[in-house]
């Protein structure tokens, strides 16, 4: 499944990161590593809210997928 | 399972000085820079090195943005110490609006070139979209397939 980082940066420079299609705990270390790379780059991301998506939200992001992949492979059958 | 946060930021440049390094080799040093170039043409202003106070006296800084209609300007310190990046204004008079939405502006364009060039670091296909909400001001949406 496709992973993605959905990043909305706001005119006061607040971010809202949206974590989809990893598995497990895996996105909770992912975002761990951007911080760090951040903090490096001198971004220091402090964070106010982490909100863990509901189970119909994580089936409608593999569905999706899944869709795409049905949709690819019927493009390079034809 | 994936989630989504929310964040509040923030500008150190402390990477090379916990190195014994200038902070001015600092990889966030550049980055800095090129955010307030972009701040200065988005919003009409011309970078320089100096800003004024009320009284017209000049204060020294890394960099600072100034315009016609707004000669004392906006002056960016970086702390040699602790890499702490310092906004300075003497807002007196009513300027504390215009100053404030030059800081964030330079705050935000800092934030989108660092998640960019960060997720491209991290082997993401990067896409950028800038939008202008004539209320909310502007709005950056950067997206990273992997």
């Amino acid at each position: 499944m496709t992973r993605e980082i959905r990043i909305n940066i706001g005119a006061e420079g607040r971010m809202t990161i949206e974590f989809v299609g990893f598995p497990g705990e895996t996105c909770f270390d992912e975002a761990e590593l951007l911080a760090g790379i951040l903090k490096e780059m001198g971004l220091w991301a402090v964070p106010i809210t982490v909100t863990p998506k509901t189970a119909e939200e994580i089936a409608l992001e593999v569905d999706e997928a899944g869709q795409e992949i049905d949709e690819k492979k019927r493009v390079s059958h034809s | 399972m994936s989630h989504i946060s929310s964040y509040d930021t923030d500008i150190v440049l402390q990477t090379a000085v916990l190195h014994g390094r200038p902070v001015e080799e600092d990889p966030g040093w550049e980055i800095l820079q090129e955010a307030i170039y972009a701040c200065a043409e988005e919003m009409d202003l011309e970078v320089g090195r100096t800003i004024r106070d009320y009284y017209g006296r000049l204060v020294y800084c890394d960099w600072s943005l100034s315009g016609p209609t707004f000669d004392r300007g906006v002056g960016i310190k970086v702390d040699r110490k602790t890499g702490r990046v310092m906004f300075l204004c003497d807002t007196y008079g009513g300027y504390d609006l215009l100053a404030r939405r030059i800081r964030d502006r330079i705050v935000q364009n800092f934030t989108a070139l660092c998640v960019t060039k960060a997720l491209s670091a991290l082997n993401y296909d990067v896409e950028l979209e800038e939008l202008r909400d004539p209320i909310e001001g502007k709005k950056v949406f950067v997206k990273g397939v992997l």
